[in-house]
């Protein structure tokens, strides 16, 4: 038995391991290492040592793509989470037609980035778009522009599609969170007569402070994530103007062929993303969690 | 007071849930109409009906741009990956949810640290490894990818589930015989029905919407998948905005009938799988 047990553990065990340790661990090690190296894919790697992180730290780009970055993290602090929060809310609420309605607002959430990107590309194409279209209808003309190459409305677009596609996500998320909100503590604020506002802001908020929370980790790990929308729409452009982290990374290595600098570029994300979730967790109080 | 507040209110409450409504549900009915339009018909009225129902862009883009071989592409890397995440996942978590043994929590972490990780800032070292491989630009290497990918996800939620059978169960079973193989595959994983149908719904969404490592990793036609042919095809059409909703509209379609088929399945799932990954 003893040894049939042993036996068990290997089999079931040992495939995985390897599979995850060459294919998952591997290439997280990998990207450690080739960040202190300069390296074009071809010729044989230079040791650099720490030199591409020196890099990193004075590029002004790559600050203008971290600041960019951070902007989608606070998009998601004070239009994402807010949205998903009144929308879960109303939904909690049982209005009319909630359940048709939780329906769609979850749809972005499983639209691929690309479908995403497309349509919104459409919503600011600069001859029939619908926001230019819509400017011309109630005879706004003037406002009309190219939307994701005007460089005053360039990173705010790009942003939209990315905060949109998530909003239904946060929703669902709040939802259960608001599902597990004790009813007598809301019976007995409704007793003491506050109204929709202070019930809102003084028990059903701090009672959801563990999953705003966590809203707001997955919120920072998909603003480094999700760069898709804006490779795809604008790719970093006009002159940087919408580069971000992760496209920033991106076209080091594939358009640049610098992949050692593209690395050290991953790696520092990787680390921005772990250091705050690790804090912020640690924000967190252990009580209910 | 409170009455006064709470009329004032209401009015608003309904403006933002339908306000937000229409605009999710109108930008997804614009699209759909502006597929049924030909490009004259888009420029002149980009807000009106179509004149007719054409479906000359769903053919074009299903035949001669050819996202039926996409879709295929698609079908096949999303099944794969589903079913590889399940056979290296319930294994694994198999025996790390249900045997003590030196090195256990060591082994379970060594799987969870991949969840804090950014997966899309290891592009380049599965760039090169699958071309050392020569697994570049072909389904089985982006399959082998997003499995690794979704790994730690499948082994997070399925130790987290398993830990919670009760172990009477599997006692009674190997009294009556069985061996740990037979416990596994006639009670952990018949008992694992749900859990496993979460895994798999996030892993077939996340494997069929995927972007970014598609992109990197393929390169020729025949290989792409659907959001890679998709995004592709935009390129080389540029102008054909008809056509472009029209592609839009396929790629959306399979996931929204499994949407609308497993609705609380994939909220649920969707909503545990972020909360947790």
């Amino acid at each position: 038995m003893v040894r049939q047990r042993m036996l068990t553990l290997i089999c079931f065990i040992v495939p995985t391991l390897l599979f995850y340790i060459y294919f998952f661990l591997n290439p997280v090690i990998d990207t450690f290492y080739n960040s202190l190296f300069d390296w074009d894919g071809i010729s044989p790697k230079v040791f650099l040592f720490v030199d591409n992180y020196i890099e990193l730290f004075t590029d002004p780009i790559f600050y203008k793509s971290l600041l960019n970055t951070f902007y989608w993290v606070f998009l998601v602090l004070v239009v994402q989470i807010p949205i998903g929060f009144f929308l879960a809310y109303f939904i909690y609420q049982r209005v009319k037609g909630y359940k048709f309605l939780r329906t769609v607002y979850f749809i972005p959430v499983i639209t691929s980035s690309v479908a995403v990107s497309l349509a919104f590309s459409f919503i600011y194409e600069a001859q029939f778009g619908i926001l230019n279209s819509f400017l011309k209808l109630i005879g706004l003309d003037n406002l009309t522009t190219a939307w994701l190459q005007d460089s005053l409305t360039a990173m705010t677009a790009v942003s939209l599609p990315f905060v949109w596609n998530y909003i239904g996500l946060m929703m669902v998320i709040l939802y259960s969170g608001l599902q597990s909100v004790p009813n007598e503590l809301i019976e007995a604020a409704e007793m003491d007569g506050v109204n929709a506002l202070q019930k809102i802001v003084y028990v059903i908020l701090p009672s959801l402070r563990n999953v705003l929370v966590i809203c707001l980790v997955l919120g920072i790990s998909y603003a480094f994530k999700q760069f898709d929308y804006v490779l795809l729409l604008t790719n970093g452009g006009p002159v940087h103007l919408t580069e971000v982290t992760g496209t920033y990374m991106y076209k080091q290595g594939f358009s640049e062929t610098r992949y050692g600098y593209g690395n050290a570029i991953a790696i520092t994300m990787m680390f921005i993303v772990i250091v705050f979730t690790m804090v912020i967790n640690r924000m967190l109080q252990p009580k209910d969690i | 007071m409170g009455k006064v507040f709470s009329n004032f209110v209401s009015p608003l409450k309904y403006l933002f849930i339908w306000g937000y409504f229409s605009l999710t549900f109108g930008l997804f009915i614009w699209v759909l109409i502006t597929s049924f339009k030909s490009n004259r018909e888009i420029f002149s009225n980009p807000f009106g009906l179509p004149e007719s129902f054409n479906i000359d862009n769903y053919i074009f883009a299903l035949f001669d741009v050819n996202m039926v071989m996409y879709l295929l592409n698609s079908l096949i890397v999303a099944v794969a990956t589903v079913l590889l995440c399940f056979v290296l996942g319930s294994t694994v978590s198999y025996a790390l949810s249900r045997f003590e043994f030196k090195g256990n929590t060591f082994l379970y972490l060594l799987f969870i640290i991949g969840l804090t990780i950014p997966l899309q800032s290891l592009i380049y070292p599965m760039f090169f490894k699958m071309h050392t491989l020569g697994l570049r630009d072909t389904i089985f290497g982006i399959i082998i990818v997003y499995t690794a990918l979704n790994l730690p996800k499948t082994v997070f939620l399925l130790v987290g589930f398993m830990k919670g059978i009760p172990k009477e169960m599997e006692e009674a079973a190997i009294i009556d015989g069985c061996n740990y193989w037979n416990v596994f595959s006639k009670v952990v994983i018949p008992m694992s029905k749900p859990v496993l149908a979460t895994v798999g719904i996030l892993v077939f969404i996340a494997a069929w919407n995927e972007y970014i490592f598609a992109t990197v990793l393929i390169s020729s036609d025949v290989t792409k998948t659907l959001p890679l042919g998709l995004a592709s095809f935009q390129s080389s059409h540029l102008s054909e905005y008809g056509l472009i909703a029209a592609g839009v509209i396929i790629s959306i379609i399979p996931v929204l009938i499994a949407y609308i088929l497993f609705q609380e399945q994939i909220i649920k799932g969707m909503a545990s799988g972020a909360v947790k990954g």
